[in-house]
């Protein structure tokens, strides 16, 4: 059976990087643990997926997510 | 000229180990292209059919109700809109360092999930330029579109250069039979 990738999005100046992991496989969840915790504590709010167009901030990392979005600190412009 | 951005030589959390990142040698079209692709997969079906149509689409805010309209751009290219679908007041809020297909969601997700802590960031102002701006830019670019305009837009400075080389031939010829005495 085909294991169920999982991925981050880090919106970046090349447009996104994109980091995938699979949630059946612990350490790559550890990595994509990691990674959530060192953006989020850079700055960046992380959105995970919903269907139709909407979406919900992540506090905590989600391994269960599909698609999490990591935006960078917004500002008043 | 690369807009500045996240360090992915410096920061070890945007390494490409395992990863699809993009390439070397990124150009900012490119970044912009796939941050349009990715805006575009996150839209919904109808916001997604009002940015094909017209480049811009509307959110409804999580903690007030109100409806925004996303314009394409990056600068108060946010419309606050009344009930009647007109709006009341521009808004300004960016990410930093990223296309403007990723601001535009950014800017869609933070209104749609945190409106209130956002709107406390944001800068108003009483309307938006976008309207005023988007044409002349679309006009500048525009491509011609048909074999006429495209001669006539070729063949007007040949036009005036020719004309110049004539007036400046009739001045040398008249200057000749003024010092040349008949």
């Amino acid at each position: 059976m085909e294991a169920k990738m999982a991925t981050q999005i880090v919106m970046d100046q090349t447009g996104d990087s994109r980091h995938q992991f699979d949630a059946a496989d612990a350490r790559s969840v550890a990595e994509a643990e990691e990674r959530f915790k060192m953006l989020t504590g850079a700055g960046f709010t992380a959105a995970k997926r919903l269907a139709e167009g909407k979406s919900e901030i992540l506090r905590s990392f989600d391994p269960t997510a599909e698609e999490t979005l990591f935006i960078p600190r917004l500002k008043g412009g | 000229v690369e807009p500045p951005g996240p360090n992915r030589e410096a920061d070890p959390a945007l390494d490409d180990v395992g990863t699809t990142a993009r390439p070397k040698g990124h150009n900012y079209w490119m970044a912009e292209r796939h941050a349009q692709e990715l805006l575009c997969s996150w839209l919904s079906p109808e916001q997604r059919r009002q940015y094909d149509a017209r480049r811009n689409f509307e959110v409804v805010g999580s903690d007030t109700g109100k409806r925004y309209r996303i314009c394409k751009g990056s600068v108060f290219n946010i419309q606050e809109l009344d009930t009647e679908g007109q709006q009341v007041r521009a808004l300004c809020f960016t990410a930093e360092g990223v296309a403007t297909g990723d601001v535009n969601l950014a800017q869609k997700i933070a209104l749609e999930t945190f409106e209130s802590k956002v709107l406390a960031i944001a800068n108003r102002s009483s309307g938006t330029t976008w309207h005023e701006i988007e044409p002349q830019i679309e006009q500048r670019v525009e491509e011609p579109r048909s074999l006429l305009q495209w001669i006539s837009r070729a063949a007007a400075p040949a036009i005036a250069y020719c004309l110049m080389a004539a007036i400046v031939l009739v001045a040398i010829i008249s200057g000749i039979h003024t010092l040349v005495p008949a």
